[in-house]
């Protein structure tokens, strides 16, 4: 379906009626399985799936709202975008696309993700992702995300075996900023702003230095800059980054790495920015 | 030593039984069953005896008992529909079946079911007077009497769960000289499996390939202060399960189809899973098959009716790496099926691609 007009209220779909998708009984509320795109206002009352034959595109301005829903009780929203075939998110600095719950009073976790799994492709341009579980997940897929704001999520930006491109980003407000496992597959991490975050970026598991993370900003966030997982055990190679200060030992201190439990890997951050960039997407 | 292994000797008059039930199905003829060969390395051995278990626990007595192996090894033994877990003894040799467990139909099929029998020494015990309250276990793995590195044992509590997963103990991976031992083990009975994987990873089906051991003596009772030494001689899988010449019992669900590449070409070599949570990979998987066939063919049948969501990949454990083939069932768009008492879905098609290769 293509060419829908602005302010449509509803999602643009071929519809599954009937159908469940999480052992919860989530409905699957829509299924995209040719060309389609949102413009204007879209809500989304339990699962939106893209198929692997489907190509989603939300054009700038368009605002995505998740509806809250719990199915399972497990207190993290429902609703979701799911996408395994292609995904394009053309927002523009002056209009972007927001994705957000549709709650009165919003909060993270009111929905649940964009989740882009096995994938066919994903290119996200200036988009905003708040009040969900993961602003953003994507997994065995290549993306590329620029001018993505996520923030009062859980997760902001999370990855895995995924070798996605991140550039020019603001991960903000979240419990964890960028969250990821490397499996085999390096990303690249330029030019965002990590800050206010709980734990910046957070290691978990199999991260092993192939991902390029550089130029970055990491800053004010109020446990550590950067965590290990309790099995990530590789060092991690993060030079040319901010950290907040030029202080050496304010910056090792802004680690949960091998130097504070004997056995995790160790964050090589140098050489480090000894001045605070000036980033596109700086507050 | 004797025809009967300890655990057998308790369990004399479940034989006797079995005996009889066997004449029975002996005259009556024409019902499905397991027929094969017992071999040791490409000799035949005759004499031998095949027994079919309701469980992996063959502590309970066996349901059914083949007549001896003829001179060239042949067997066969007729089996009611059902599951069963087969063993193999003739004389000191035994062997566990590397299928188990085995399933029987009602129809005519009779699946070819072979047997490699090894020597399997009785287990040696000793009091350690500096172990009060836990024992030790130690032992070889030998493959035709050679010591084999980088087995892995592992201690299980029960059979349940069809002695998937870590277990409860794990011994670390043996070194040259085939050896393990396994320290301040928690008195109690054990099910012994030691397994090498040509995958390499700690968990998943034995496959084409790997070594096996399923110790005679299970379970393993480890009292406290003693240590135990084991000899596990392995066998090698051979050949995957037939998947397609074992039919299904009456009223367990099952499904079946054929996994294929994005160019429509059969994926052989490829498991297929059914979870019961929509997060594929994050749960162990209620179900999972044999390999695919040449033709990508597989059947997978599942413990109970209800709702599964179902995935194709190589590998097994852990996340799909790159270059991996993966997919998902996509005839839903949540890749789900749901089965009802009894039914049994066909053309379960899945088409799989290799992880991040354009």
């Amino acid at each position: 379906m293509k060419g829908l007009g602005a302010g449509v209220v509803a999602v643009v779909a071929v519809f599954w009626s009937c159908t469940t998708a999480a052992g919860s009984d989530t409905p699957v509320q829509s299924v995209i399985k040719g060309d389609v795109r949102w413009r204007g206002e879209v809500s989304v009352d339990g699962i939106a799936i893209v198929t692997r034959e489907g190509r989603l595109t939300i054009e700038a301005g368009t605002t995505v709202r998740f509806l809250q829903r719990d199915d399972d009780g497990d207190g993290i929203g429902d609703s979701e975008l799911r996408v395994e075939g292609v995904l394009r998110v053309e927002g523009t600095p002056d209009r972007p696309v927001l994705f957000t719950s549709a709650a009165a009073r919003p909060a993270p976790a009111d929905w649940k993700y964009i989740m882009i799994n096995h994938g066919r492709d994903a290119a996200v341009s200036n988009a905003v992702v708040e009040y969900a579980f993961s602003g953003v997940q994507i997994h065995y897929t290549r993306g590329t995300f620029r001018g993505l704001v996520s923030r009062h999520n859980v997760d902001g930006f999370r990855f895995s075996t995924a070798p996605v491109v991140l550039e020019d980003s603001l991960l903000t407000r979240n419990e964890n900023g960028i969250r990821f496992e490397e499996r085999g597959a390096g990303a690249s991490v330029r030019g965002n702003i990590v800050t206010d975050n709980r734990f910046g970026l957070f290691a978990v598991i199999k991260c092993e230095g192939l991902s390029v993370m550089e130029n970055n900003l990491f800053e004010n966030n109020s446990e550590y800059n950067v965590k290990m997982g309790e099995r990530q055990t590789t060092d991690l190679p993060l030079s040319c980054n901010w950290w907040g200060t030029s202080l050496d030992g304010e910056i090792r201190a802004s680690f949960f790495d091998g130097r504070m439990e004997p056995g995790l890997g160790r964050v090589l951050y140098e050489p480090y920015l000894k001045e605070r960039p000036t980033l596109a997407k700086s507050p | 030593m004797s025809f009967l292994c300890p655990t057998e000797r308790m369990v004399l008059p479940v034989l006797a039984a079995a005996w009889l039930l066997l004449c029975a199905g002996d005259a009556a003829g024409g019902a499905g069953g397991v027929e094969g060969r017992l071999v040791r390395g490409t000799e035949p051995v005759p004499g031998g005896r095949v027994a079919a278990f309701a469980s992996a626990d063959f502590s309970q007595g066996p349901a059914s008992l083949s007549s001896p192996s003829a001179a060239d090894g042949r067997y066969s033994l007729d089996l009611p529909p059902g599951s069963y877990y087969l063993a193999a003894t003739a004389g000191a040799l035994w062997a566990y079946c590397g299928q188990n467990p085995v399933v029987v139909t009602d129809a005519d099929t009779r699946t070819w079911i072979g047997f490699n029998m090894s020597p399997w020494p009785e287990p040696v015990v000793r009091t350690v007077e500096e172990m009060e309250l836990d024992a030790r276990l130690s032992g070889v793995a030998l493959l035709e009497g050679e010591p084999q590195e980088d087995v892995t044992i592992s201690l299980y509590l029960d059979d349940e769960d069809g002695f998937r997963g870590l277990g409860f103990l794990r011994s670390s991976p043996t070194g040259p000289d085939g050896r393990f031992l396994i320290d301040m083990v928690p008195s109690g009975r054990y099910f012994l499996l030691a397994r090498r994987r040509v995958s390499g990873l700690g968990v998943g089906p034995v496959v084409k390939g790997d070594l096996f051991a399923y110790y005679r003596y299970n379970p393993l009772t480890l009292a406290a202060g003693t240590a135990t030494d084991v000899v596990l001689p392995l066998v090698a899988k051979r050949q995957e399960k037939d998947v397609r010449g074992v039919d299904l019992p009456e009223g367990r669900p099952a499904f079946e189809g054929t996994v294929r590449n994005r160019e429509g070409e059969p994926a052989a070599g490829v498991h297929v899973f059914a979870y019961r949570e929509p997060t594929m990979g994050h749960f162990k998987p209620a179900a999972l098959s044999s390999v695919t066939d040449d033709r990508g063919s597989y059947r997978i049948t599942l413990p109970e009716p209800g709702k599964y969501y179902i995935g194709a990949r190589d590998g097994y454990g852990d996340s799909p790496s790159p270059g991996e083939r993966f997919g998902h069932y996509e005839g839903t768009p949540d890749h789900s099926i749901t089965l009802h008492e009894g039914q049994r879905l066909r053309s379960v098609d899945i088409t799989v691609e290799r992880v991040l290769v354009p």
